[in-house]
C-alpha cells in the first residue's frame, strides 16, 4: 500500500522536476533528445566484452545531473526499478558463457562474468540518461521534440498515452489495495487467488477510467494530437555546441585507442 | 433564441432499456437549467448528448442552430464546455497552467493569445495563484475550480456541469456557487444537490426513467413534497420541516 503511494509520488515527481529552470532544462528539447539518443546508440554499440571503456561515459549523465540540480536519489530510485530486470538478463551470461578469460597471470574468470557486468553497466548508463532526459524536458516538450524529429504521430501519441495511463493504473491499484486491506481483518497476507482477482478488477477499472479521461480530453478538443502549450526556445549556439561537444566525446570514447587501452588497464583484457 | 434544442430524443445503451425516452425541451441563451432526477433517471446520458459525447438514436438535437451529429462534432464541442463530475478525469498535465491551456491550444491558440486566455480563466475561478502547481497536489475544491477554469478557457457559449458540488466541503461549495452566479453562459447542470439548484438555476427539468416529467421554474419543481417523492426525490434541505 505504502509502496503504491510512493510509486504515484515518484511518477508525479518526474513531472515536477521538469518544471525547473536550470541550464540543463533550458537546453532545446530536440537537442537533449538527440544527444540522449546518440548516447544510447554509442553505449549499445560497444562490444559485450567491454567494461573498462564504458566508465568515461558516466561523465554525460553526471554532467546533466549537476547542471540540472536533480537530486541523485530521484534518478537512482528509478534506476533501481529497472535493475531487477537487468540482473535477470545479465545473470545468465556467467552460466551460459564459460570461456575462460585471464585477467592477470593468476586470476581468470569466465567471459560470461565480463559480458554480464557489461550489460549491467550499459543498462545503468542508458536508463539514468533516459530518466534525466524526461526529468529535464517533461513529457509535453519531449513529445514535441519527437514530432519535430519526424517520429510518426501514432507512435508519439502511444508514448504519451502510455505514460499518462501509467498514473491511472497505479491510482486504481492504490484504491483497490486500500479497499481490500481495510476489509481483510486479521488476514494481513494476500492469497494468490485474491491477487488474481484484484488484477482482473484493476484492468477493468483502469480501462473504464481511461475511457473517461479520453472522453474528457475529447470534450476539450483533443484530436489525437497533443498541443504544445509553451513554445520551445529556438535553437541557439549553446544548443548546437552542446550537441557537437558531446557527440565528439561519445565518438572519441567509442573509437579512440586511448579508451581501448583504458579498457585493457581496468579489465586486464583486450576486447 | 434557443441554444440547445432536444426534439423527441431517445437513446438506449446496448442491450438495455431506454436511458432517454422521447426527451424534448428548448434552452434559451444565458439560461441556467438544472437537470434533476433519481439515480439512473438518465441525467448523465442527457448531458453527454448535449456535449456531443453521445448522439441521439431517435430524434434530433441542435446546438446553436446546428444539428448534433458525428459530422458536426467539432462545432458542438467548440460551443460546449463540459465540466466532469470527477475533476481527476479532466486534469492530467504537469501544471495547472498547462491543464487550463490544453483546451484552447487544441482550438489552435498559441503564444500570448493562449497565455491571456488561460490567465483570464484562472482569474474567473480565483485560481491564479495555483497556475504553477501540479494538479495532483490540489485539494478537491481547488481541482474542481481548475477543471472549471480549463473549460472556461475555451470560451464556450454553453456550459454543462455534471454534479458540480459532489465531494465539496461547505466553503468550497459556497465559493463555487458564487463563481457559478458570475457566469454569463447558458448553463446546464445535472445535480442531486437540490439546494444548489435552488441557488443557481431558475429553471429545472426533472427526469424519471428517461422521460421528462417536469419542466418549469425551480421553485415550482420543489414546491410539492409528494410529487418529488413520486420522482424519487426529496425536498431540498432548506425546505424540509424540522421536527
Amino acid at each position: 500500500m505504502k509502496n503504491i503511494s510512493n510509486a504515484i509520488a515518484n511518477l508525479h515527481n518526474l513531472d515536477t522536476l521538469a518544471q525547473k529552470k536550470t541550464p540543463a532544462h533550458l537546453l532545446n528539447a530536440k537537442i537533449q533528445l538527440l544527444t540522449s539518443i546518440f548516447f544510447v546508440i554509442v553505449v549499445s554499440s560497444f562490444s559485450r566484452t567491454f567494461v573498462g571503456a564504458l566508465f568515461p561515459l558516466f561523465l554525460y549523465p553526471l554532467a546533466i545531473l549537476s547542471l540540472s540540480e536533480i537530486p541523485i536519489k530521484a534518478v537512482s530510485q528509478r534506476v533501481a526499478w529497472a535493475l531487477p530486470f537487468v540482473f535477470f538478463v545479465a545473470i545468465w551470461n556467467p552460466i551460459l558463457e564459460t570461456n575462460t578469460v585471464h585477467l592477470t597471470k593468476n586470476i581468470s574468470v569466465s567471459s560470461g562474468w565480463i559480458s554480464g557486468i557489461s550489460i549491467v553497466i550499459r543498462s545503468l548508463l542508458a536508463t539514468s540518461t533516459i530518466i534525466l532526459l524526461v526529468a529535464c524536458t517533461g513529457i509535453p516538450r519531449l513529445t514535441q521534440a519527437l514530432k519535430n524529429l519526424k517520429m510518426p504521430n501514432t507512435l508519439v501519441m502511444l508514448f504519451v498515452l502510455i505514460y499518462r495511463f501509467l498514473f491511472v493504473i497505479v491510482h486504481e491499484a492504490e484504491r483497490l489495495t486500500r479497499a481490500q486491506q481495510l476489509r481483510s481483518g486479521k488476514n494481513t497476507k494476500t492469497r494468490p487467488k485474491q491477487v488474481a482477482r484484484i488484477i482482473g478488477v484493476l484492468l477493468v477499472r483502469s480501462v473504464e477510467r481511461s475511457e473517461r479521461i479520453h472522453t474528457a480530453m475529447t470534450a476539450r478538443g483533443f484530436q489525437n494530437n497533443l498541443p504544445l502549450i509553451e513554445k520551445e526556445r529556438p535553437l541557439s549556439f549553446i544548443d548546437i555546441a552542446w550537441l557537437f561537444a558531446w557527440l565528439t566525446f561519445f565518438v572519441v570514447c567509442r573509437f579512440h585507442p586511448m579508451f581501448q587501452f583504458l579498457n585493457f588497464t581496468i579489465q586486464g583484457t583486450h576486447p | 433564441m434557443s441554444t440547445v434544442v432536444f426534439h423527441s430524443v431517445s437513446f438506449a445503451y446496448d442491450g438495455h432499456k431506454r436511458a432517454l425516452d422521447s426527451v424534448s425541451f428548448d434552452i434559451d441563451a444565458n439560461e441556467s437549467v438544472a437537470i434533476v432526477g433519481a439515480n439512473g433517471a438518465g441525467k448523465s446520458t442527457l448531458l453527454q448528448h448535449t456535449a456531443g459525447l453521445l448522439f441521439a438514436q431517435e430524434g434530433t438535437i441542435e446546438i446553436n442552430g446546428v444539428p448534433s451529429s458525428k459530422q458536426n462534432v467539432a462545432h458542438v464541442r467548440s460551443n460546449i464546455g463540459f465540466v466532469f463530475q470527477d475533476p481527476n478525469d479532466m486534469l492530467f498535465m504537469p501544471t495547472v497552467f498547462e491543464d487550463v491551456a490544453f483546451g484552447p491550444a487544441n482550438l489552435g491558440l498559441t503564444g500570448n493569445e493562449l497565455k491571456l486566455r488561460v490567465e483570464k480563466a484562472l482569474q474567473q475561478t480565483h485560481t491564479t495563484e495555483l497556475a504553477e502547481r501540479p494538479p495532483h497536489h490540489l485539494s478537491g475544491g481547488q481541482k474542481r475550480l481548475v477543471s472549471l477554469a480549463a473549460v472556461l478557457a475555451m470560451e464556450p457559449k454553453i456550459l454543462a456541469f455534471d454534479e458540480p458540488t459532489a465531494h465539496l466541503d461547505p466553503r468550497a461549495r459556497r465559493n463555487l456557487i458564487n463563481i457559478f452566479r458570475s457566469l454569463q453562459q447558458t448553463r446546464i447542470t445535472t445535480t442531486h444537490d437540490l439546494d444548489f439548484a435552488l441557488d443557481v438555476c431558475e429553471r429545472t427539468i426533472v427526469l424519471s426513467e428517461g422521460r421528462v416529467v417536469f419542466d418549469g421554474s425551480t421553485a415550482n419543481a420543489f414546491s410539492n413534497a409528494q410529487r418529488l417523492e413520486s420522482w424519487g426525490l426529496e425536498l431540498p434541505l432548506r425546505m424540509q420541516k424540522k421536527d
